[in-house]
């Protein structure tokens, strides 16, 4: 796997009707690794692709870009795993987030919204002040009108800021706690590309968060990755 | 011509709906009806006071808007879906039933049960929550008599022991019949799909001319087998085994089913209610009909008891019978009590079978296909 290295990469954003732009944005490769929520569609186009699903792929590049890695959490946007994996990166246990957007990239985006904020404006704030206040970590929808009731009150947006990173925690937490437990725990998504964020989250963890490099792309190397290993294997 | 399995489990599929003509005209015809919706319902009862126990719809999406007319949101959709059938009269078997049984097994059926006696009425079985002691052998004998009483009152029958010794030959024979047909999962690699478990099932449960399908199950098990003999293989032997446990499956649940199955893995069986569960113990034909019916309904393995030993029983037993390589639970959204187990599922199959464990909680909406469809295929993909 050590023998693998990444030669070029881009970052775009999934644009539903644009589907075929897309297909004809990416540069020809014989062999293709498909992953995530749209893995399926995407094999419609690309029919060589090898399709995985993302906790297997994140395990994959996480061991490829940090081999000592036994446990990751990944943040993504629409929802966050936790996943413990063997020295070969395969998955071993998982859990992901229910059905809530609590505790994901996109909890975050919106409550940096209600503050008229950018997410890296949200995250020097936090980084700004001790303590946060309480907020809810059950559910995105009632933290939302938490927060603008506590905006109302004159709380100032700094300890808010502090609040939404620890209901974040507050929401990861139990999804870590569900694995064996380890010191350092591997951080990939969307939200670990963000510096500063890995220690906002790991305060109240008993373990800390160490960022992998290129933190987003981690399910993307691992469906490489995959797909790579798939092709050696069959020209055997 | 003979019939390849696959035809086989097609035409069962074809009469599936059947039991409602069966039950229409059986009513019309004066026999009485007796609905029931668990498993801890004493079909030999039923049929010694010369009626027809009738498993009663619960596994609708469409009748839950209507429920919640009365009922809360947050309720398990079960619970939800059986009422609204009730409220919309649009469960066939719950229109031709006499009375309905039922046990306060969990705090949404019991209180259910109120509302639903206004519509049809309800004769309620209070179930222990335990199940070790003589104390709730004996408490549950008096519920067994109870309704025994019921039935004898409301049909002007009289139950005899010899009535009740005949129907328990009879289901004996239904379930064993039904164990050696859900065996046949457990060769390697197995013969029948998960899908074609369930369509038994339902076929099983849906057939009240008991006579008639014992050996219908037992001619279908017999080709199957045979066929499997002669070397005919439709499940890859590399597919992981699952079993999956938990709430009931049905309706829209089967989602599961055809997620594991589509993504690469095999159901080798089912540790729910209306599968294993409800046929791995018979009733005990040596000892006074009432005393065995008694013992044997009480033993069910249903997370509604405290504590539910049993179940872990039950599953290591599966587990080892049909070599299963991993444990898929299903929840329904808000049952406390399959849900807080899953805790000790998931030591049990970590620690003691060291075997993966998943759960999922779900409804019966399809809104959460994608999401469940990467949790399992991610799981499938750990094998």
């Amino acid at each position: 796997m050590n023998d693998k290295e990444i030669v070029d990469y881009s970052v775009q954003a999934a644009v539903p009707g644009k589907i075929q732009d897309f297909i004809k944005s990416l540069p020809d490769a014989s062999i293709v690794g498909l992953t995530g929520y749209g893995r399926h569609r995407l094999k419609d186009f690309i029919p060589r692709g090898n399709v995985i699903t993302e906790i297997t792929a994140h395990a994959t590049g996480a061991i490829m870009m940090a081999p000592e890695t036994r446990c990751l959490l990944d943040i993504g946007g629409q929802d966050s795993k936790a996943i413990c994996m063997n020295g070969k990166g395969h998955v071993l246990d998982f859990r992901l987030n229910d059905r809530c957007a609590a505790g994901t990239g996109r909890f975050l985006e919106n409550m940096a919204h209600i503050l008229g904020r950018n997410i890296n404006e949200l995250i020097t704030l936090a980084q700004n002040e001790e303590k946060g206040v309480p907020i809810s970590s059950v559910c995105a929808v009632f933290a939302e009108s938490e927060v603008i009731s506590l905006l109302n009150d004159g709380i100032n947006e700094g300890k808010i800021a502090r609040g939404v990173f620890n209901s974040m925690t507050a929401k990861i937490a139990p999804l870590l706690g569900a694995l064996p437990s380890t010191e350092k725990i591997a951080f990939s998504g969307g939200i670990a590309s963000l510096e500063g964020t890995a220690s906002l989250l790991s305060e109240s963890l008993p373990c800390s968060l160490v960022t992998l490099p290129f933190p987003q792309l981690i399910g993307a190397i691992g469906a490489a990755v995959k797909a790579l290993n798939v092709a050696d294997k069959e020209e055997y | 011509m003979t019939q390849s399995t696959d035809q086989i489990f097609d035409e069962l599929r074809e009469h599936l709906r059947d039991g409602t003509v069966y039950i229409k005209e059986a009513s019309e015809a004066g026999r009485k009806v007796v609905g029931y919706y668990c498993a801890f319902s004493p079909k030999e009862l039923i049929y010694a006071g010369k009626a027809i126990p009738v498993g009663l719809c619960g596994t609708g999406e469409k009748s839950i808007a209507p429920a919640e007319q009365h009922l809360p949101r947050n309720l398990c959709p079960l619970v939800k879906s059986s009422y609204g059938y009730a409220l919309t009269d649009t469960c066939p078997y719950l229109h031709f039933c006499d009375f309905v049984v039922g046990e306060t097994t969990c705090d949404g059926k019991k209180k259910m049960y109120e509302l639903l006696n206004k519509i049809k009425p309800t004769h309620v079985m209070q179930l222990p929550q335990t199940n070790s002691r003589p104390e709730d052998f004996e408490y549950w004998r008096k519920e067994m008599y109870l309704l025994k009483r019921k039935i004898e009152e409301t049909f002007h029958v009289a139950i005899t022991d010899d009535d009740l010794e005949r129907e328990i030959y009879l289901l004996n024979r239904e379930r064993k019949a039904l164990i050696e047909f859900y065996r046949l999962a457990a060769l390697t690699p197995p013969a029948i799909t998960g899908r074609e478990i369930r369509v038994m099932t339902e076929y099983a449960d849906k057939t009240f001319d008991k006579e008639q399908l014992i050996k219908k199950i037992e001619k279908i098990t017999h080709l199957v087998k045979e066929a499997w003999d002669k070397g005919e293989r439709r499940i890859s032997p590399s597919k992981p085994r699952i079993l999956i446990t938990g709430c009931p499956i049905g309706g829209n649940v089967e989602k599961v089913v055809e997620i594991i199955e589509d993504n690469g893995g095999a159901v080798v069986g089912f540790e729910t209610c209306g599968g294993l569960k409800s046929v791995s113990r018979f009733v005990d034909e040596n000892k006074h009909p009432m005393d065995a019916l008694t013992e044997r309904y009480l033993q069910i393995s249903c997370s509604c008891l405290t504590p539910n030993r049993g179940r872990l029983d039950l599953l290591s037993d599966i587990i080892d019978e049909y070599h299963v390589d991993g444990i898929v639970e299903v929840v329904l959204q808000a049952c406390h009590t399959y849900n807080i187990e899953t805790y000790t599922i998931r030591e049990f199959a970590r620690e003691q079978k060291n075997i993966p464990y998943l759960s999922l909680e779900t409804d019966y909406s399809r809104s959460d296909t994608g999401q469940l469809s990467t949790r399992i295929s991610a799981f499938i993909e750990m094998f």
